[in-house]
Protein backbone atom coordinates (compact mmCIF):
# COMPACT_ATOMS: atom_id res chain seq x y z
CA UNK A 1 0.00 0.00 0.00
CA UNK A 2 1.15 3.56 -0.63
CA UNK A 3 1.87 6.13 1.80
CA UNK A 4 -0.66 8.08 3.61
CA UNK A 5 1.19 11.24 3.60
CA UNK A 6 2.74 11.38 0.45
CA UNK A 7 0.97 9.10 -1.62
CA UNK A 8 4.05 8.39 -3.66
CA UNK A 9 6.40 5.72 -1.68
CA UNK A 10 5.46 2.72 -0.34
CA UNK A 11 4.13 2.87 3.08
CA UNK A 12 6.45 0.11 5.48
CA UNK A 13 5.79 1.81 8.95
CA UNK A 14 3.00 0.76 10.69
CA UNK A 15 1.63 3.47 13.05
CA UNK A 16 -1.25 3.03 16.02
CA UNK A 17 -1.98 5.84 18.28
CA UNK A 18 -4.05 5.24 21.61
CA UNK A 19 -5.40 8.17 23.34
CA UNK A 20 -7.70 8.25 26.01
CA UNK A 21 -8.82 4.96 24.22
CA UNK A 22 -9.35 6.42 21.00
CA UNK A 23 -7.47 4.76 18.31
CA UNK A 24 -6.21 6.17 14.66
CA UNK A 25 -3.99 4.29 12.21
CA UNK A 26 -1.83 5.34 9.95
CA UNK A 27 0.44 3.85 7.38
CA UNK A 28 3.60 5.78 6.15
CA UNK A 29 6.73 5.41 4.29
CA UNK A 30 10.06 5.49 6.07
CA UNK A 31 10.67 9.37 5.00
CA UNK A 32 7.76 10.51 6.01
CA UNK A 33 8.00 8.26 8.88
CA UNK A 34 11.10 9.84 10.20
CA UNK A 35 10.53 13.54 9.35
CA UNK A 36 7.60 13.18 11.64
CA UNK A 37 10.37 11.84 14.00
CA UNK A 38 9.83 8.34 13.72
CA UNK A 39 13.44 6.31 13.55
CA UNK A 40 14.58 3.08 11.92
CA UNK A 41 14.67 -0.09 14.06
CA UNK A 42 17.99 -0.02 15.76
CA UNK A 43 19.33 -3.05 17.57
CA UNK A 44 17.40 -3.83 21.19
CA UNK A 45 19.97 -3.29 24.04
CA UNK A 46 19.39 -4.64 27.42
CA UNK A 47 18.00 -1.19 28.72
CA UNK A 48 15.64 -1.03 26.18
CA UNK A 49 14.40 -4.28 26.87
CA UNK A 50 13.78 -3.33 30.38
CA UNK A 51 12.35 0.34 29.71
CA UNK A 52 9.80 -1.72 27.00
CA UNK A 53 8.57 -3.57 29.96
CA UNK A 54 8.39 -0.28 32.45
CA UNK A 55 6.50 0.54 29.37
CA UNK A 56 3.99 -2.36 29.55
CA UNK A 57 1.85 -0.82 32.12
CA UNK A 58 -2.17 -1.09 31.75
CA UNK A 59 -3.94 2.34 31.43
CA UNK A 60 -1.23 3.90 29.41
CA UNK A 61 -1.42 6.34 26.53
CA UNK A 62 0.96 5.20 23.80
CA UNK A 63 1.85 5.56 20.61
CA UNK A 64 3.01 2.04 19.11
CA UNK A 65 5.42 2.40 15.68
CA UNK A 66 6.34 -1.00 13.74
CA UNK A 67 8.27 -1.19 10.87
CA UNK A 68 7.49 -3.91 7.76
CA UNK A 69 9.99 -5.75 10.32
CA UNK A 70 7.92 -6.10 13.13
CA UNK A 71 10.59 -4.74 15.81
CA UNK A 72 11.34 -1.59 16.95
CA UNK A 73 8.94 -0.05 19.19
CA UNK A 74 9.01 3.19 20.01
CA UNK A 75 7.30 5.76 22.00
CA UNK A 76 6.19 9.06 20.80
CA UNK A 77 4.18 11.02 23.11
CA UNK A 78 5.22 15.24 22.86
CA UNK A 79 4.50 17.41 25.78
CA UNK A 80 2.20 19.92 24.05
CA UNK A 81 3.73 23.24 26.02
CA UNK A 82 7.05 22.26 26.74
CA UNK A 83 8.04 19.69 23.72
CA UNK A 84 9.42 17.74 26.16
CA UNK A 85 8.97 13.72 24.34
CA UNK A 86 8.93 10.57 26.51
CA UNK A 87 11.83 9.36 25.02
CA UNK A 88 13.40 12.11 26.63
CA UNK A 89 11.57 11.54 29.55
CA UNK A 90 12.76 8.00 30.10
CA UNK A 91 16.63 9.07 29.58
CA UNK A 92 16.75 12.10 31.90
CA UNK A 93 13.87 11.04 34.28
CA UNK A 94 13.09 14.53 34.48
CA UNK A 95 9.68 16.89 33.75
CA UNK A 96 9.44 19.40 31.10
CA UNK A 97 6.58 21.14 32.77
CA UNK A 98 3.48 21.84 34.78
CA UNK A 99 1.61 19.83 31.34
CA UNK A 100 3.98 17.16 31.15
CA UNK A 101 2.46 15.74 34.70
CA UNK A 102 -0.97 15.40 32.92
CA UNK A 103 0.60 13.63 29.59
CA UNK A 104 2.82 11.00 31.28
CA UNK A 105 0.40 10.86 34.56
CA UNK A 106 0.00 6.78 33.91
CA UNK A 107 3.84 6.48 32.81
CA UNK A 108 4.81 8.49 35.72
CA UNK A 109 2.70 6.78 38.94
CA UNK A 110 4.23 3.55 39.02
CA UNK A 111 7.56 5.13 39.15
CA UNK A 112 6.40 7.56 42.45
CA UNK A 113 5.04 4.86 43.90
CA UNK A 114 8.08 3.05 44.19
CA UNK A 115 10.11 5.61 45.14
CA UNK A 116 7.85 7.86 47.67
CA UNK A 117 5.60 6.87 50.76
CA UNK A 118 2.25 7.33 48.29
CA UNK A 119 0.65 9.31 45.73
CA UNK A 120 -1.51 11.47 47.44
CA UNK A 121 0.70 14.92 48.98
CA UNK A 122 -0.37 15.63 53.17
CA UNK A 123 2.26 18.15 53.60
CA UNK A 124 2.10 21.96 52.77
CA UNK A 125 -0.77 23.86 50.33
CA UNK A 126 0.28 27.14 49.00
CA UNK A 127 -1.01 30.19 50.17
CA UNK A 128 -2.79 31.32 47.39
CA UNK A 129 -3.97 28.24 45.75
CA UNK A 130 -5.29 28.09 49.41
CA UNK A 131 -8.49 28.88 49.38
CA UNK A 132 -11.43 26.30 47.67
CA UNK A 133 -8.48 23.78 47.89
CA UNK A 134 -7.61 23.60 51.12
CA UNK A 135 -11.45 23.62 52.45
CA UNK A 136 -12.01 20.71 50.39
CA UNK A 137 -8.76 19.18 52.04
CA UNK A 138 -10.23 20.01 55.60
CA UNK A 139 -13.12 18.90 54.68
CA UNK A 140 -12.30 15.38 53.51
CA UNK A 141 -10.21 15.10 56.61
CA UNK A 142 -13.51 15.91 58.40
CA UNK A 143 -15.32 13.13 57.25
CA UNK A 144 -12.62 10.87 58.08
CA UNK A 145 -13.03 12.17 61.63
CA UNK A 146 -16.80 11.63 61.39
CA UNK A 147 -16.65 7.83 60.34
CA UNK A 148 -14.09 6.78 62.86
CA UNK A 149 -16.74 8.65 65.43
CA UNK A 150 -19.65 6.98 64.34
CA UNK A 151 -17.57 3.72 64.33
CA UNK A 152 -17.08 4.00 68.76
CA UNK A 153 -20.33 5.25 68.34
CA UNK A 154 -19.59 9.27 69.47
CA UNK A 155 -22.62 10.79 68.32
CA UNK A 156 -22.30 14.05 69.80
CA UNK A 157 -18.39 14.18 68.33
CA UNK A 158 -20.13 13.58 65.38
CA UNK A 159 -22.93 15.80 65.10
CA UNK A 160 -20.32 18.74 65.96
CA UNK A 161 -18.09 17.70 63.35
CA UNK A 162 -21.27 17.94 60.52
CA UNK A 163 -22.04 20.85 61.24
CA UNK A 164 -17.88 22.27 60.95
CA UNK A 165 -18.64 20.51 57.65
CA UNK A 166 -21.88 22.41 56.98
CA UNK A 167 -20.04 25.41 57.90
CA UNK A 168 -16.79 24.75 55.26
CA UNK A 169 -19.23 23.57 52.34
CA UNK A 170 -20.95 27.17 52.86
CA UNK A 171 -17.65 28.85 52.75
CA UNK A 172 -16.13 26.78 49.97
CA UNK A 173 -19.49 27.82 48.14
CA UNK A 174 -18.99 31.57 48.61
CA UNK A 175 -15.15 31.33 46.96
CA UNK B 1 27.92 40.67 60.19
CA UNK B 2 29.10 37.61 61.23
CA UNK B 3 28.51 34.16 59.18
CA UNK B 4 26.47 31.45 60.50
CA UNK B 5 29.55 29.46 60.52
CA UNK B 6 31.73 31.48 62.33
CA UNK B 7 29.22 31.21 65.25
CA UNK B 8 31.27 29.18 68.35
CA UNK B 9 28.20 26.90 69.13
CA UNK B 10 29.16 24.36 66.43
CA UNK B 11 32.12 22.91 68.37
CA UNK B 12 29.92 21.07 70.82
CA UNK B 13 28.88 17.89 69.52
CA UNK B 14 28.60 15.74 66.64
CA UNK B 15 25.89 17.95 64.94
CA UNK B 16 28.10 20.43 62.68
CA UNK B 17 24.90 21.74 60.69
CA UNK B 18 21.42 21.27 60.09
CA UNK B 19 19.95 22.14 56.34
CA UNK B 20 16.17 22.02 54.76
CA UNK B 21 16.12 23.03 51.01
CA UNK B 22 12.62 23.32 49.06
CA UNK B 23 12.29 22.65 45.91
CA UNK B 24 9.56 25.01 44.01
CA UNK B 25 8.93 25.94 40.53
CA UNK B 26 6.85 28.62 38.79
CA UNK B 27 3.55 27.79 37.35
CA UNK B 28 3.70 29.40 34.18
CA UNK B 29 6.80 29.03 32.85
CA UNK B 30 8.35 25.19 31.66
CA UNK B 31 11.14 23.61 34.13
CA UNK B 32 14.55 24.79 33.74
CA UNK B 33 15.59 21.70 31.28
CA UNK B 34 12.52 23.12 29.32
CA UNK B 35 12.94 26.79 29.45
CA UNK B 36 14.52 28.82 26.34
CA UNK B 37 17.10 31.66 27.36
CA UNK B 38 14.34 34.79 27.34
CA UNK B 39 12.05 32.43 29.51
CA UNK B 40 14.89 31.56 32.40
CA UNK B 41 15.96 35.39 32.14
CA UNK B 42 12.22 36.40 32.58
CA UNK B 43 11.89 33.81 35.68
CA UNK B 44 15.03 35.06 37.42
CA UNK B 45 13.47 38.93 37.24
CA UNK B 46 10.29 37.73 38.85
CA UNK B 47 12.18 35.55 41.28
CA UNK B 48 14.77 38.15 42.57
CA UNK B 49 12.04 40.76 42.79
CA UNK B 50 9.80 38.47 45.39
CA UNK B 51 12.85 39.37 47.57
CA UNK B 52 14.33 42.03 46.38
CA UNK B 53 11.87 44.84 46.25
CA UNK B 54 10.14 47.76 48.05
CA UNK B 55 7.73 45.94 50.35
CA UNK B 56 9.40 43.50 52.35
CA UNK B 57 11.62 44.16 55.18
CA UNK B 58 13.68 41.23 54.20
CA UNK B 59 14.79 42.93 51.13
CA UNK B 60 18.00 45.11 52.67
CA UNK B 61 19.27 41.14 53.92
CA UNK B 62 19.57 39.70 50.52
CA UNK B 63 21.97 39.87 47.69
CA UNK B 64 21.12 39.05 43.98
CA UNK B 65 24.50 37.62 42.15
CA UNK B 66 23.87 36.24 38.33
CA UNK B 67 26.24 33.17 37.92
CA UNK B 68 27.49 34.37 34.72
CA UNK B 69 29.17 37.78 36.67
CA UNK B 70 31.00 35.82 39.11
CA UNK B 71 34.79 34.37 38.75
CA UNK B 72 35.24 30.82 38.68
CA UNK B 73 37.25 31.14 41.67
CA UNK B 74 33.64 32.89 43.54
CA UNK B 75 32.10 30.36 42.14
CA UNK B 76 34.11 27.57 43.41
CA UNK B 77 34.08 29.26 47.31
CA UNK B 78 30.08 29.10 47.03
CA UNK B 79 29.95 25.43 46.40
CA UNK B 80 32.93 24.65 48.91
CA UNK B 81 30.56 27.34 51.61
CA UNK B 82 27.92 25.15 50.85
CA UNK B 83 25.84 27.97 49.67
CA UNK B 84 25.28 26.70 46.26
CA UNK B 85 25.33 22.80 44.52
CA UNK B 86 28.20 21.48 42.60
CA UNK B 87 25.90 20.92 39.72
CA UNK B 88 24.81 24.32 39.95
CA UNK B 89 28.21 25.93 39.45
CA UNK B 90 28.20 24.10 36.22
CA UNK B 91 25.41 25.04 34.09
CA UNK B 92 24.96 27.21 31.17
CA UNK B 93 21.87 28.58 31.16
CA UNK B 94 21.06 31.73 32.84
CA UNK B 95 21.07 31.33 36.65
CA UNK B 96 21.01 32.90 39.93
CA UNK B 97 21.42 33.17 43.54
CA UNK B 98 20.11 34.96 46.26
CA UNK B 99 22.10 34.80 49.54
CA UNK B 100 21.12 36.32 52.92
CA UNK B 101 23.96 38.52 54.68
CA UNK B 102 24.49 36.01 57.16
CA UNK B 103 24.70 32.87 55.12
CA UNK B 104 21.72 31.73 56.19
CA UNK B 105 19.50 31.44 53.44
CA UNK B 106 20.52 30.91 49.70
CA UNK B 107 18.09 30.73 46.81
CA UNK B 108 19.12 29.20 43.35
CA UNK B 109 17.44 30.01 40.71
CA UNK B 110 17.49 27.66 37.83
CA UNK B 111 19.09 24.20 38.95
CA UNK B 112 17.01 21.20 38.36
CA UNK B 113 13.68 23.34 40.00
CA UNK B 114 13.19 27.11 39.25
CA UNK B 115 13.58 27.65 42.42
CA UNK B 116 15.65 25.38 45.37
CA UNK B 117 15.45 27.53 48.65
CA UNK B 118 17.87 26.29 51.40
CA UNK B 119 17.82 27.35 55.01
CA UNK B 120 21.33 25.84 56.80
CA UNK B 121 21.70 26.52 60.77
CA UNK B 122 24.80 25.26 63.41
CA UNK B 123 24.35 22.52 65.53
CA UNK B 124 21.21 20.30 65.96
CA UNK B 125 18.70 23.43 64.91
CA UNK B 126 16.95 21.09 62.05
CA UNK B 127 13.09 23.14 63.21
CA UNK B 128 14.85 26.57 63.12
CA UNK B 129 15.86 25.55 59.73
CA UNK B 130 12.38 24.35 58.45
CA UNK B 131 10.63 27.36 60.17
CA UNK B 132 12.90 29.96 58.66
CA UNK B 133 12.75 27.97 54.87
CA UNK B 134 8.84 27.86 55.54
CA UNK B 135 8.48 31.68 55.82
CA UNK B 136 10.77 32.33 53.17
CA UNK B 137 8.69 30.22 51.08
CA UNK B 138 5.65 32.21 51.76
CA UNK B 139 7.13 35.68 51.32
CA UNK B 140 8.38 34.33 47.65
CA UNK B 141 4.70 33.34 46.91
CA UNK B 142 3.06 36.40 47.77
CA UNK B 143 4.43 37.56 44.28
CA UNK B 144 4.52 34.42 42.28
CA UNK B 145 2.48 31.71 41.86
CA UNK B 146 4.10 27.96 42.62
CA UNK B 147 3.14 24.44 40.40
CA UNK B 148 1.26 22.53 42.30
CA UNK B 149 -1.15 19.72 42.32
CA UNK B 150 -3.77 18.46 44.78
CA UNK B 151 -2.25 14.87 44.07
CA UNK B 152 1.39 15.32 43.51
CA UNK B 153 1.79 18.49 45.84
CA UNK B 154 4.50 21.03 44.58
CA UNK B 155 5.68 19.76 40.95
CA UNK B 156 9.10 19.27 40.58
CA UNK B 157 11.24 18.17 37.78
CA UNK B 158 12.47 15.21 39.26
CA UNK B 159 9.95 12.91 40.31
CA UNK B 160 12.17 12.28 43.94
CA UNK B 161 11.41 15.94 44.89
CA UNK B 162 7.42 15.97 44.61
CA UNK B 163 5.30 16.87 47.02
CA UNK B 164 6.65 18.57 49.90
CA UNK B 165 9.65 19.11 47.45
CA UNK B 166 11.88 18.76 51.14
CA UNK B 167 15.19 17.46 51.87
CA UNK B 168 15.71 17.93 55.67
CA UNK B 169 19.77 16.94 55.92
CA UNK B 170 22.08 17.00 59.33
CA UNK B 171 25.62 17.87 58.93
CA UNK B 172 27.28 14.83 61.62
CA UNK B 173 30.79 14.03 62.79
CA UNK B 174 31.11 9.98 63.68
CA UNK B 175 34.36 9.65 64.20
CA UNK B 176 33.72 6.81 66.30
CA UNK B 177 31.03 5.27 64.62
CA UNK B 178 33.39 5.16 61.44
CA UNK B 179 36.19 3.38 63.08
CA UNK B 180 34.02 1.04 64.54
CA UNK B 181 32.68 -0.05 61.10
CA UNK B 182 29.50 0.76 62.59
CA UNK B 183 28.38 2.76 59.68
CA UNK B 184 27.29 -0.13 57.45
CA UNK B 185 24.30 -1.07 60.50
CA UNK B 186 23.46 2.90 60.07
CA UNK B 187 22.89 2.71 56.85
CA UNK B 188 20.35 -0.41 56.72
CA UNK B 189 19.19 1.14 59.55
CA UNK B 190 17.83 4.69 58.21
CA UNK B 191 17.21 2.96 55.17
CA UNK B 192 14.07 1.16 57.07
CA UNK B 193 12.98 5.27 57.80
CA UNK B 194 13.28 6.19 54.45
CA UNK B 195 16.12 7.93 54.95
CA UNK B 196 19.99 8.07 53.56
CA UNK B 197 23.51 8.67 54.72
CA UNK B 198 26.57 9.34 52.81
CA UNK B 199 30.09 11.26 53.52
CA UNK B 200 30.39 15.02 52.90
CA UNK B 201 33.42 15.04 51.65
CA UNK B 202 35.29 12.54 49.37
CA UNK B 203 33.84 10.19 46.98
CA UNK B 204 31.10 8.12 47.22
CA UNK B 205 30.34 6.58 50.45
CA UNK B 206 34.08 7.31 51.38
CA UNK B 207 34.42 10.19 54.20
CA UNK B 208 37.31 12.10 54.95
CA UNK B 209 36.97 14.00 58.10
CA UNK B 210 34.38 11.64 59.51
CA UNK B 211 31.95 14.05 58.23
CA UNK B 212 28.72 12.40 57.06
CA UNK B 213 25.18 13.43 55.73
CA UNK B 214 21.72 12.39 56.80
CA UNK B 215 18.99 13.23 55.00
CA UNK B 216 15.29 12.19 54.10
CA UNK B 217 14.20 10.63 50.81
CA UNK B 218 10.94 10.19 50.90
CA UNK B 219 9.16 13.68 49.99
CA UNK B 220 5.67 12.57 49.15
CA UNK B 221 2.77 11.42 50.88
CA UNK B 222 4.14 12.70 54.16
CA UNK B 223 4.02 16.28 55.58
CA UNK B 224 6.63 18.21 56.40
CA UNK B 225 6.69 18.02 60.29
CA UNK B 226 6.82 14.06 60.10
CA UNK B 227 10.04 14.66 57.95
CA UNK B 228 11.66 16.93 60.73
CA UNK B 229 10.27 14.56 63.57
CA UNK B 230 11.42 11.24 61.89
CA UNK B 231 14.98 13.16 60.97
CA UNK B 232 14.86 14.79 64.71
CA UNK B 233 14.97 10.72 66.38
CA UNK B 234 16.73 9.00 63.97
CA UNK B 235 19.75 11.84 64.06
CA UNK B 236 19.29 11.84 67.97
CA UNK B 237 19.72 7.99 68.51
CA UNK B 238 23.18 8.76 65.92
CA UNK B 239 23.98 10.70 67.90
CA UNK B 240 24.04 9.09 71.03
CA UNK B 241 25.58 5.61 70.23
CA UNK B 242 28.27 7.88 68.56
CA UNK B 243 28.89 9.93 71.96
CA UNK B 244 28.71 6.12 74.18
CA UNK B 245 31.33 4.85 71.48
CA UNK B 246 33.76 7.17 71.95
CA UNK B 247 33.41 7.60 75.64
CA UNK B 248 33.98 3.65 75.69
CA UNK B 249 36.85 4.12 73.00
CA UNK B 250 38.47 6.96 75.53
CA UNK B 251 38.18 4.17 78.29
CA UNK B 252 39.40 0.95 76.30
CA UNK B 253 42.78 3.21 74.28
CA UNK B 254 43.30 5.99 76.28
CA UNK B 255 47.28 5.85 75.10
CA UNK B 256 45.77 5.70 71.54
CA UNK B 257 43.27 8.19 71.73
CA UNK B 258 45.71 10.88 73.61
CA UNK B 259 48.61 10.03 71.36
CA UNK B 260 45.99 10.29 68.05
CA UNK B 261 44.88 13.52 68.97
CA UNK B 262 48.16 15.05 69.97
CA UNK B 263 49.78 13.77 66.84
CA UNK B 264 46.86 15.68 65.36
CA UNK B 265 47.49 19.24 67.44
CA UNK B 266 51.15 19.15 66.76
CA UNK B 267 50.48 18.65 63.10
CA UNK B 268 48.43 21.45 62.66
CA UNK B 269 50.35 24.20 64.74
CA UNK B 270 53.81 23.28 63.02
CA UNK B 271 53.23 22.10 59.61
CA UNK B 272 54.35 24.01 56.73
CA UNK B 273 51.90 22.43 54.18
CA UNK B 274 49.24 20.03 54.34
CA UNK B 275 46.68 18.31 52.10
CA UNK B 276 43.08 19.52 52.08
CA UNK B 277 42.62 15.22 53.04
CA UNK B 278 45.32 15.43 55.72
CA UNK B 279 44.32 18.67 57.36
CA UNK B 280 40.48 17.51 57.31
CA UNK B 281 41.84 14.16 59.20
CA UNK B 282 43.68 16.27 61.65
CA UNK B 283 40.98 18.35 62.26
CA UNK B 284 38.57 15.68 62.93
CA UNK B 285 40.74 14.29 65.89
CA UNK B 286 40.99 18.15 67.26
CA UNK B 287 37.51 18.16 67.34
CA UNK B 288 37.57 14.66 69.68
CA UNK B 289 40.21 16.24 71.54
CA UNK B 290 38.52 19.39 72.60
CA UNK B 291 34.58 17.37 73.09
CA UNK B 292 36.09 14.56 75.42
CA UNK B 293 38.88 16.68 77.21
CA UNK B 294 41.53 15.25 76.54
CA UNK B 295 43.25 18.01 74.47
CA UNK B 296 44.45 20.51 77.16
CA UNK B 297 45.55 23.27 74.63
CA UNK B 298 44.08 26.56 73.83
CA UNK B 299 41.34 26.46 71.39
CA UNK B 300 41.82 27.74 67.73
CA UNK B 301 40.62 31.77 67.14
CA UNK B 302 38.29 30.31 64.65
CA UNK B 303 35.43 27.62 64.58
CA UNK B 304 36.10 23.98 63.80
CA UNK B 305 33.73 24.34 60.92
CA UNK B 306 35.17 27.56 59.82
CA UNK B 307 38.29 26.04 59.66
CA UNK B 308 36.85 23.00 57.27
CA UNK B 309 35.13 25.47 55.18
CA UNK B 310 38.15 27.72 54.43
CA UNK B 311 41.17 25.39 54.24
CA UNK B 312 38.78 24.39 50.63
CA UNK B 313 40.99 25.54 47.64
CA UNK B 314 38.68 28.45 46.09
CA UNK B 315 38.65 29.93 49.98
CA UNK B 316 42.36 29.76 50.47
CA UNK B 317 43.13 31.06 47.21
CA UNK B 318 40.33 34.28 48.41
CA UNK B 319 42.43 34.60 51.50
CA UNK B 320 45.93 33.94 49.81
CA UNK B 321 45.76 34.99 46.20
CA UNK B 322 47.76 31.05 44.83
CA UNK B 323 46.24 28.67 43.34
CA UNK B 324 49.23 26.32 42.13
CA UNK B 325 48.52 22.95 44.22
CA UNK B 326 52.32 23.30 46.28
CA UNK B 327 51.69 26.73 47.19
CA UNK B 328 47.99 25.68 48.61
CA UNK B 329 49.14 23.79 50.66
CA UNK B 330 51.46 25.83 52.16
CA UNK B 331 48.81 28.56 52.32
CA UNK B 332 46.88 25.92 54.07
CA UNK B 333 49.08 25.11 56.65
CA UNK B 334 49.98 28.82 57.06
CA UNK B 335 46.20 29.43 57.75
CA UNK B 336 45.74 26.90 60.06
CA UNK B 337 49.00 27.43 62.25
CA UNK B 338 47.25 31.12 62.59
CA UNK B 339 44.68 30.09 64.47
CA UNK B 340 46.31 29.00 66.84
CA UNK B 341 48.64 31.82 67.22
CA UNK B 342 47.83 34.01 70.46
CA UNK B 343 48.01 37.59 69.01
Amino acid sequence: MLCENCKQKEAKVYMTKVINGIKTEMNLCQSCASEQGFFNASPVSFTDFFQGILDMTPGMDTEFVKDSNNSSVHNVLKCSKCGLTYDEFKKTSKLGCIECFNLFRSNLEPIIKSMQANLHHTGKYPKRLGGSLLIKKQIGELKRKIAVCVQDEEYEGAATLRDQIRKLEEELKNE
Amino acid sequence: MSKWYEDSIIDSGTAISSRVRLARNLSKFPFPLKLSKEQGEEMIKEVVSAIINERTPLTSHFKSFYMRDLSATEKDSLVERHIISPEFRSLNRPTNVLISNDENISIMISEEDHIRLQSVFPGNEIEKAWELADNVDNLIEETVEYAFDNDLGYLTSCPSNLGTGMRASLMLHLPALESNNQLENILKAVGKFGMTIRGTYGEGSESIGSIYQISNQITLGTTEKEIINNIKNITAQIIDQEEKLMIKMVKNQPLYMEDVIYRAYGMLTNARALSEKEALSFISSLKIGYNTGILKKQKPKTTIYNMIINIQPSNLQKMYDVSDYALLAKARASYIRDQFESD
